[in-house]
């Protein structure tokens, strides 16, 4: 035992006697808790990280005077809830403080707020019995029925045995993004509580004809119910609840499954068929439900979840396109269009959000592959063709979306674009320099304002048509190749890439939530390095300091031939 | 807006009168100084200090127009306190010395004046320059009223100084910063609107001092480079919405307004010429052919200011069409 550890123990054991626990082992203690007029026997351990992690308490639950919130089947005391800081260099003060803790704990429990707080962990104290279900079902939902997928035991979806879903299409659609098989087909019933449930004890019976009792006075509308219950044919019968939580904000999904009494065939008839469910056979089996659905883990994005029903197209999956169509599902989009015409090369796998198993495949495909697996509610259209020729041939795969993301670091295509989109598409332009120098993106939601890409253009005093935003000096080569003219790239990291797709989200986001304006954003990065191969910056970069970044709305050009400003 | 920087910096370099530049000048003045210096030397007088004062040595100048002259100011600084000899005393010293070096010497308020047939004039300005038992450095200006009166030129200079400091980083192909340009922008137009000295023209120190009060910082386009459109306009703005009076005082004794000769009704008309201005540069602001933006800016600035043939503004440039760029995705 290392001098440290030894004397942490020391702290940690005064404490622990100062509150008149008795010493049973080396890191473990013995004593008592008064609650109300009770003593509740506890039991104190240091784990093997202490003083890097908490003490556990645990009390005798039977000897609590009511059930009391944050405290676990097996006793133990939820001190904190996850990312507290402790003070490792005070290990006593962490017992103490840690002890005052559980106090306080089980005398909150005592109080009426304690149901209120049952209520909001109702989850943890759901019995759990077998294997995980996953629900893709729309949670909202009224009652109905759904179906009820076991999944292929080999190509599981981590711990899930079967996922419930609202038609056999949303399965199918959603276990070819992710990779998963069916392979057994029931129904289910999903039930919408207008009311939550109490909030069961650890273990206790669930009696089939009682708890369906509950469920029906919660239910406004149960008939569905009953008619499932009729209809009904197999040993068990399974159900999905979904009820508002404390918050009335979310919904809580639970599952039970109720095994049925078997009846002789020629007496099924309805009302006896309702009445074996209701006096059941055996008590009901809980199970965890799994939510799974874009409501559910959008909620977590805590953006507004319409962006669902919103369509983005984006132009280029290059390095910085990939990364943004990332971002743009990650942020709840729910529809993306990926327009590039290229292969996923070797080349590229470092810098390209699709890794080396797609090396082959034309970049937008992989994209698709990629992002349906980690996104299985969003929809990813690949176009593999040229902009150009897609605006000639399928215009509509551009003007039916709520906005463009051009990410193709080619300012004569950008240009062009500038003049050939619909004047009401809003738009995004993101690029990036040479050697991390830094990068830019145009959030252009127009026809509100005036300022576009174009704008960005000027003639230098020698008259050469130049990008004024840009951080380099013009007229300089930064393009590498590997493989002759073929294999050109200009040189810059994929942190690069991964800063302007989330500037380009950000840029996204402002502009499909209708707050934002015509801004050009940039930011500075390693202007050492750049200068130190010998490269030259422009008169934009002396206004930047490395790490920098800055937003504009004062680049709009009148009379410009891109956004034809008419305020000349 | 149209790129009409490179027009307002080229302007600029059309209208500057530096002293480097005009060697004839020079030479006049070392004349003029050795002939004063041998005569004071001659009848056991003090010697003095030359330097160049005023738009020479603040790099302000602007060439003249019309039947105006190049001047060029020179402080004669002697080294001795006030009450060692009077101001007549030390004037009528210089003046014996050059008072008959050209056809036309004449004595004015601050200085004397010696003008050149070929129409250009020296100004000679006259300090007693001395230290106290502090150490304290003091400075008097020898007026022709027979008067000494505070003046500081070295302080002024550094107030100057320390304006074009801030401009720092704005300096065109000439390394003239915004600031200067500015000031001669304004020297210019004024010379164009005023033809002739009077007391409806302020002076060209006038001029600086209300610049650099309403120019603090360097006005420059969303890309960084040199605004002087907008500059200018700032200062022609500020100047139009004055409430009252325009007041530009010197930094230093005796802290008199360089605005104050004008008449109201001078100043009024001035005020007027201002908003004239900043209506035209607003204007040129708007326009996106930079031949009617320059023609805007030209009818207020003078013939001077070019404009660009059609022909050679930018789809007819033999610039290089096709240059490298560092954008990437």
């Amino acid at each position: 035992m290392t001098l440290l550890v030894a004397q942490a123990l020391d702290e940690a054991a005064q404490a622990c006697a100062e509150f008149g626990f008795t010493r049973t082992g080396e890191r473990s203690w013995t004593g008592s808790f008064p609650l109300g007029g009770t003593i509740v026997p506890a039991t104190l351990e240091l784990p093997k990280r202490f003083p890097a992690a908490l003490p556990i308490v645990r009390v005798t639950r039977d000897a609590l005077p009511r059930r009391v919130p944050h405290v676990g089947r097996d006793g133990k005391i939820c001190l904190a809830p996850s990312g507290v800081r402790l003070d490792i260099e005070r290990p006593g003060e962490i017992v103490r403080a840690a002890v005052e803790r559980s106090k306080r704990v089980l005398a909150d429990g005592l109080t009426d707020s304690a149901d209120v707080e049952l209520q909001r962990e109702f989850q943890a104290y759901w019995p759990r019995q077998g294997g995980d279900v996953g629900s893709i079902c729309n949670a909202a939902g009224p009652s109905r029925e759904v179906i009820w997928r076991t999944l292929e035991s080999r190509a599981r979806f981590g711990t899930l045995e079967a996922v419930v879903a609202d038609d056999p299409r949303q399965f199918r659609e959603w276990a070819g993004r992710v990779g998963v098989r069916g392979v057994h087909c029931e129904r289910a019933l999903f039930v919408r509580l207008e009311q939550a449930l109490p909030a069961p004890e650890f273990d206790d019976p669930m009696r089939v004809g009682e708890f369906i009792r509950k469920i029906r006075c919660r239910a406004p509308d149960a008939s569905v119910f009953n008619s499932y219950l009729v209809k009904a044919q197999a040993k068990s019968l399974n159900v999905l609840l979904s009820m508002p939580d404390t918050s009335g904000e979310s919904r809580i999904v639970v599952g039970l499954e109720f095994p049925l009494r078997p009846i002789p065939a020629m007496r099924r008839r309805p009302s006896q068929l309702i009445a074996r469910v209701l006096q059941g056979h055996g008590p009901a089996r809980g199970f965890a439900v799994r939510r799974l659905d874009a409501d559910f883990l959008l909620a977590r994005v805590g953006l507004p979840t319409d962006l669902a029903k919103k369509t983005v197209t984006l132009v280029g999956c290059g390095a910085v396109g990939s990364a943004c169509a990332f971002q743009l599902l990650a942020s709840g989009v729910g529809r993306v269009r990926l327009i590039d015409p290229e292969l996923l090369e070797e080349a590229n796998v470092h810098r390209h959000a699709a890794g080396i198993r797609f090396v082959g495949r034309s970049k937008v495909e992989a994209l698709q592959l990629m992002l349906g697996e980690h996104f299985p509610h969003a929809i990813v259209e690949p176009i593999r063709e040229p902009i150009e020729s897609v605006l000639e041939r399928t215009p509509e795969a551009i003007t039916g979306s709520d906005l463009i993301i051009i990410a193709v670091g080619d300012e004569t295509l950008e240009l062009d674009l500038t003049k050939a989109l619909p004047r009401d598409l809003p738009r995004v332009h993101v690029w990036l320099e040479a050697y991390g120098l830094g990068g830019h993106v145009l959030e252009v939601p127009a026809p509100k304002a005036h300022g576009c890409y174009y704008c960005l253009f000027g003639r230098s005093h020698d008259d050469v048509f130049t990008n004024e935003a840009l951080f380099a000096a013009d007229r300089q080569v930064f393009d590498k190749s590997l493989a002759g003219c073929a294999g050109t790239f200009t040189p810059y990291g994929a942190a690069d890439a991964t800063r302007a797709a989330c500037e380009a989200q950000r840029a996204a986001l402002r502009v499909l939530a209708g707050n934002s304006s015509n801004t050009l954003t940039s930011w500075m990065e390693d202007l050492e390095d750049f200068l130190g191969r010998g490269f030259k910056v422009s008169a934009r970069a002396s206004g930047f300091k490395p790490g920098e970044r800055q937003s504009t709305t004062r680049f709009a050009r009148p009379g410009c031939p891109g956004c034809k400003d008419e305020r000349a | 807006m149209a790129d009409i920087q490179r027009y307002f910096e080229k302007f600029h370099a059309d209208i500057r009168f530096d002293y480097e530049l005009e060697q004839e000048l020079r030479e006049k003045r070392e004349i003029i100084l050795e002939k004063i210096r041998e005569k004071l030397k001659q009848d056991s007088r003090p010697g003095f200090d030359a330097k160049l004062q005023g738009s020479y040595a603040m790099k302000t100048g602007v060439k003249p127009t019309g039947e105006q002259v190049y001047d060029m100011d020179v402080g004669l600084h002697f080294r001795f306190s006030e009450s060692e000899f009077t101001a007549a005393e030390v004037r009528r010293w210089v003046w014996d010395a050059i008072k008959s070096h050209t056809a036309n010497v004449v004595s004015k308020g601050p200085c004397i004046r010696v003008s050149y047939a070929k129409g250009y004039h020296l100004d000679l300005v006259i300090y007693a320059t001395w230290a106290d038992e502090n150490g304290r450095e003091h400075s008097r200006l020898a007026h022709n009223e027979d008067r000494w009166v505070a003046a500081d030129v070295k302080k002024l200079m550094a107030y100057v100084g320390e304006a074009k400091d801030r401009f720092k980083g704005t300096e065109d192909a000439i390394g003239i910063d915004q600031l200067r340009r500015v000031i001669r922008y304004l020297k210019r137009w004024d010379d164009v609107w005023m033809p002739t000295d009077g007391s409806a023209k302020p002076s060209g120190l006038a001029y600086t001092l209300l610049t650099i009060d309403s120019l603090t910082a360097p006005v420059k386009s969303w890309h960084h480079t040199s605004d002087d459109l907008e500059a200018l306009r700032q200062v022609a703005t500020a100047a139009a919405n004055a409430i009252g009076r325009l007041v530009a005082k010197k930094p230093t004794p005796e802290f008199e307004d360089m605005f104050a000769k004008l008449s109201d009704d001078e100043m009024n008309a001035l005020k007027r010429r201002f908003a004239l201005l900043a209506d035209a540069l607003s204007s040129a602001a708007n326009e996106p052919d930079p031949v009617k933006a320059c023609s805007v800016i030209q009818r207020q600035l003078g013939d001077t200011f070019t404009v660009p043939d059609p022909k050679d503004t930018a789809s007819k440039t033999r610039a290089p069409a096709i240059v490298t760029s560092s954008s990437s995705a």
